[in-house]
């Protein structure tokens, strides 16, 4: 081995160099945002790299004022929270019983909840469904549409799936029916699996925006992506009058600094999790 | 539920036992319940409501009130010039993807395992799947930055080549190019598990035993490590095949504009344009939108079962 290893030495230079680069283009727009919501417009004008240019705090203090920001920051907690608990539920629930060995037309349920997933109803077919049901413009447009994501219940599926049977077989001895075993032998032995899908869920309520572009009108309704798109991609936010403003440009860095960094602090706790789950729903896809 | 309490001479033997068998499941069935009603609702009324693809749709008559057009919209869209301009950007954008995103993640697994240093290996690794969890408004707030004539170094380096600086995005030709490397930025790392552990499952054994035989670095990765994970690449890649239609428009319209929508307009960011993104002053035509949408939809369909079908024949595993 130790041979070998002087004799790739060039190689391995060359091929750690080009991953640290790619690390480093990786790295460098979040330090590249951290730096510019740091510093004053006129430092920005002059080009900011990975150091604050002429340091200030003025950006932090002119978000902390504006309301909208905050207020859909407060829409998005209550987004994610009551929606990753109904998406849980109905999706325990799916996976649970399509799994189960002893279900009568077990095939029809499982091609019922898959088939979705290859046959989409379309943007405007499911608008017009929303829409019939009063949902547009409701919260209830931001948690139902998308109450079980069939990618995520599969990756539930196959965690349900690995459970031994002889672990069932032993609780239904004992008496147990389909209810107990769900909730007393299923559940506490794919906790891993279920974390995994909560933060895919919760991932994807923290950071999706179409949904609200879709079905949402209301201001005060609005998460925080759809605020952060106006600053950042439209460029323009409603001044308090109504008028419109343009925004200064440090100001949307302040904002995607503050409304990312819940994403980038439990980012080290979940990578892990994360990285499983995505395996496991690859596996079978 | 009730009904395997009912007189046995009533059904013959078989048919008892199914009554039994439904009984025994009717916890599922409850539990199964709430799914049921959410499918129905949000999953399979949408595919109901899909119909207004074949008429006339009018807001005030609703679905089923709206006269039928048959295959107007259809006739229409097939006719229009816009079919082929969105079919040329649709495939375009997907074999860019293919050739591009997809094959970064195989190269960028194959450098991970070939490096030795553990430490900067899992620190790059670990830095590639950020851009995972960014929404897709901050990453494209990002990026519209680096263009902006403003600001931007983009707009800088084409001063640099062309002596007056300019918007790639407002220039339509660079948006397959500039959306391609937005995503394999975004998706080359994320992309790369499934390879990492489709590389970690391979017998360590090879290896010693090649490097007895003298196998530098690169020849142990094109003998060993390419071989070994051939059959998920050849997976992926079926997938990827099957989904081409699917160029999402969640990011692309965040990067579209007036100018660059003759080559940013794939099928589902037109469908959105032509209907709840409209921004004329008339009304948009539902119909009509549906109509595309559900080609693409039924296309895609298709093209997923086929796919499957070859990943059956390839690789003697079903994707579902």
């Amino acid at each position: 081995m130790v041979g070998k290893k002087k004799k790739s030495g060039a190689g391995q230079v060359v091929l750690t160099t080009f991953a640290i680069l790619i690390g480093l283009v990786m790295l460098y727009p979040f330090l590249n945002v951290l730096a510019s919501s740091f510093s004053s417009n006129s430092g920005l004008s002059q080009g900011v790299t990975i150091f604050p240019k002429d340091f200030t705090l003025d950006a932090y203090k002119a978000v902390f004022t504006y309301v909208p920001l905050w207020r859909s920051m407060a829409m998005t907690l209550f987004y994610t929270v009551a929606g990753t608990a109904i998406n849980m539920i109905l999706t325990i629930l799916c996976a649970y019983v399509i799994t189960r060995k002893h279900l009568p037309f077990k095939k029809f349920f499982t091609i019922f909840a898959l088939f979705p997933m290859w046959f989409n109803a379309g943007i405007i077919p499911t608008f017009i469904t929303i829409d019939s049901y009063h949902m547009v413009d409701t919260i209830w447009a931001m948690l139902m549409p998308m109450a079980i994501s069939i990618y995520n219940m599969v990756v539930l599926k196959t965690y349900f799936e690995k459970i031994p049977d002889s672990l069932e077989e032993a609780a239904r001895i004992d008496g147990a029916n389909d209810l107990h075993i769900l909730f007393h032998v299923d559940l506490p032995s794919i906790v891993p699996g279920l974390v995994t899908v909560a933060m895919f869920y919760m991932v994807s309520h923290l950071n999706s925006y179409i949904y609200a572009l879709l079905y949402l009108r209301d201001d005060n309704l609005m998460p925080v992506q759809m605020i952060l798109r106006q600053l950042t991609v439209l460029g323009s936010i409603q001044g308090i009058t109504g008028d419109i403003q343009f925004v200064s440009e440090t100001i949307k860095y302040a904002a995607i600094v503050i409304t990312t960094i819940p994403v980038l602090i439990i980012f080290p706790f979940m990578h892990k999790f994360y990285v499983k789950g995505a395996m496991s729903g690859a596996v079978k896809e | 539920m009730k009904k395997s309490k009912l007189k046995p001479s009533v059904f013959n033997g078989s048919s008892r036992k199914f009554w039994k068998k439904l009984y025994k499941a009717r916890w599922l069935f409850l539990l199964f319940l709430p799914v049921f009603v959410y499918y129905i609702m949000f999953r399979y009324v949408p595919m109901l409501n899909t119909v207004i693809a074949f008429k006339d749709y009018n807001i005030f008559k609703g679905v089923w009130g709206s006269e039928w057009n048959h295959f107007a919209h259809f006739k229409n869209f097939l006719s229009s010039p816009d079919f082929w301009r969105i079919l040329r950007n649709t495939l375009g954008i997907s074999i860019m993807d293919i050739v591009f995103t997809f094959t970064s993640s195989i190269v960028f697994a194959l450098l991970l395992n070939a490096m030795r240093l553990k430490g900067v290996r899992n620190t790059v690794q670990i830095l590639s799947y950020l851009p995972h969890f960014i929404s897709l408004v901050v990453i494209a707030g990002i990026f519209l930055d680096y263009f902006s004539v403003e600001n931007g170094w983009v707009a800088k380096l084409v001063e640099l080549v062309t002596g007056k600086p300019a918007n790639l995005l407002y220039n339509d030709k660079w948006f397959w190019p500039i959306y391609t490397l937005i995503n394999v930025w975004k998706s080359m790392g994320w992309g790369s598990i499934i390879y990492v552990a489709a590389i970690s499952r391979i017998d360590p054994c090879l290896y010693e035993a090649a490097a007895i035989d003298g196998a530098n670095g690169w020849q142990q990765t094109r003998h060993i490590t390419l071989p070994g994970i051939k059959l998920t690449i050849v997976t992926m890649l079926i997938i990827k095949i099957g989904q081409m239609l699917n160029v999402g428009y969640e990011m692309i319209i965040l990067l579209n504009n007036s100018q660059n929508w003759s080559y940013s307009d794939v099928i589902s960011v037109y469908v959105y344009r032509m209907s709840l993104g409209s921004t004329t002053a008339f009304a948009p035509d539902f119909g009509f939108a549906a109509a595309v949408g559900l080609l693409q939809a039924v296309i895609g369909f298709v093209m997923v079962v086929v796919a499957n079908k070859v990943s059956k024949k390839v690789t003697e595993e079903s994707l579902w």
